[in-house]
């Protein structure tokens, strides 16, 4: 009788191999793209001169501007950002120090983000 | 017959002896008898001279024009010596008015147009003065244009008040096109500055007093000509009205440190006025090195110093940077996206 070149149990764990290494991709794997593209949404739709939610002016940082963002609901920002990852926007020196912008304290964004260890909100 | 066969041997005698002195290639046999006739000099083929060879006779033979190596200039044109002992041109001629730069053009040929001698449509002989709006250093003094002395120009004018009067010791500033004070003046007791050499060109001029709302004049200096520009009439100076209370002038929304006192213009110190001085109301200056200062809007207050550091509950955080304007400081917007 000819020999089967894969037997019934090496099959299952050809099968097992397989799946485990599905899941292991689909949940280890990070999805750093899809971030980092919606990062450079946000950043392209705040510093945007005539964007719904921009903040600049000729480069200038409208503090007017800044300040309706704070005053908004964060989901209603996502949404015009259309955006799922969460975000955070705040200021630094030339020092990497935190610049507090007129009592903007000091950060707009997700709670989920934390800055010196205190939520972005 | 045997007449006819001596006779024969004979002639055949004959032709041999006369082929032998006179045709036969002559061989030098004369070692250690130089110059005696029928011998050759001893150094006969060897080098001499430019490319020269010495012949039989010993004389230098066959020389070339020149000596390998050497250069000359003949009218116009610079020449070098080849190995064959000839003269090849090898000069530079780049404004092709016959003269290479390496003999008579040593300043100009480099400059397109601009030739020792005129050729018609191709350039200018760099005998003539300098033409100041043509681009070209046409005198060869290594200057062109307005970067050219010749070009310049000079201003002159009068400052006086509404009412006539001359205003002695009036800053009046030369503002170039290219927006940096070429020069500045004061006026005299009778109100007059100048005349003040300057490129010629498009200018700003400014005339400023500290008692007086400053003044500005937009005029063209042309070349080798003189500019009045007079602080009269229409354009004569205000008085008292040049410091406005937030320490800048009118109009201007600069602060300047030189209002410090007048008209409701108080910095805080000295050290606030030095920081802040052409800085614009409300933005922010370094006051020393822990604090900082708002400009023409209080007192120093002390720096902001908290390093930022960013986490997030999920696994990917992504941080980006844009450098904006913030009350006249540059800092960096972050945007940080974590998901």
């Amino acid at each position: 009788m000819k020999r089967q070149f894969f037997s019934f149990n090496s099959s299952i764990l050809l099968l097992f191999i397989l799946a485990a290494f599905i899941i292991i991709k689909t949940v280890l794997v990070p999805h750093t793209p899809n971030v980092e593209k919606e990062a450079n949404m946000v950043l392209a739709k705040i510093t945007g001169e005539n964007g719904e939610i921009s903040l600049l002016s000729s480069n200038e940082l409208d503090i007017q501007r800044l300040k309706m963002l704070d005053k908004m609901d964060y989901d209603e920002v996502k949404g015009i950002l259309g955006i799922n990852s969460d975000f955070c926007i705040y200021f630094e020196d030339s020092a990497g120090s935190i610049v507090k912008i007129d009592g903007i304290n000091p950060s707009i964004g997700s709670d989920s983000i934390y800055i010196n260890g205190k939520p972005c909100r | 017959m045997r007449t006819k066969t001596y006779f024969l041997i004979a002639l055949l005698i004959t032709i041999g002896v006369i082929y032998t002195v006179n045709v036969a290639p002559q061989t030098c046999t004369c070692e250690g008898h130089t110059g005696e006739p029928g011998c050759c000099a001893a150094n006969q083929g060897q080098a001499c001279g430019n490319c020269g060879t010495i012949d039989c006779a010993g004389s230098c033979a066959g020389q070339g024009v020149c000596s390998p190596g050497s250069v000359q200039c003949n009218n116009g044109k610079y020449q070098t010596c080849s190995s064959s002992c000839g003269w090849t041109d090898s000069g530079t001629d780049l404004d092709g008015d016959g003269v290479d730069q390496q003999c008579e053009d040593l300043t100009c040929d480099n400059a397109a147009g601009v030739c020792d001698s005129a050729v018609p449509s191709k350039c200018i002989a760099k005998s003539s003065p300098e033409i100041c709006t043509d681009g070209l250093d046409n005198n060869c003094n290594g200057f062109a244009d307005s970067k050219d002395s010749y070009c310049d120009g000079q201003i002159q004018g009068i400052v006086t008040d509404k009412d006539g009067n001359p205003i002695e010791g009036a800053k009046i500033s030369f503002v170039y096109s290219n927006l940096v004070e070429e020069a500045y003046t004061f006026t005299d007791s009778n109100g007059q500055y100048g005349p003040i050499v300057l490129p010629f060109g498009d200018y700003s001029i400014i005339a400023s007093h500290s008692d007086y709302v400053s003044q500005v004049i937009e005029d063209y200096l042309d070349p080798r000509s003189t500019l009045t520009a007079d602080f009269t009439n229409d354009k004569a100076l205000v008085y008292g009205q040049l410091c406005e209370d937030d320490c800048t002038y009118a109009g201007d929304n600069v602060v300047h440190a030189g209002c410090d006192g007048l008209n409701g213009c108080n910095f805080y110190d000295a050290q606030a006025a030095s920081v802040c001085d052409l800085a614009q109301p409300g933005w922010i200056r370094d006051y020393n090195q822990t604090q900082q200062i708002q400009c023409a809007e209080g007192a120093p207050y002390t720096k902001t110093e908290l390093k930022a550091a960013v986490t997030c509950v999920k696994e990917n955080l992504i941080k980006l940077t844009q450098i904006v304007n913030y009350q006249g400081k540059l800092v960096k917007m972050i945007v940080v996206a974590c998901g």
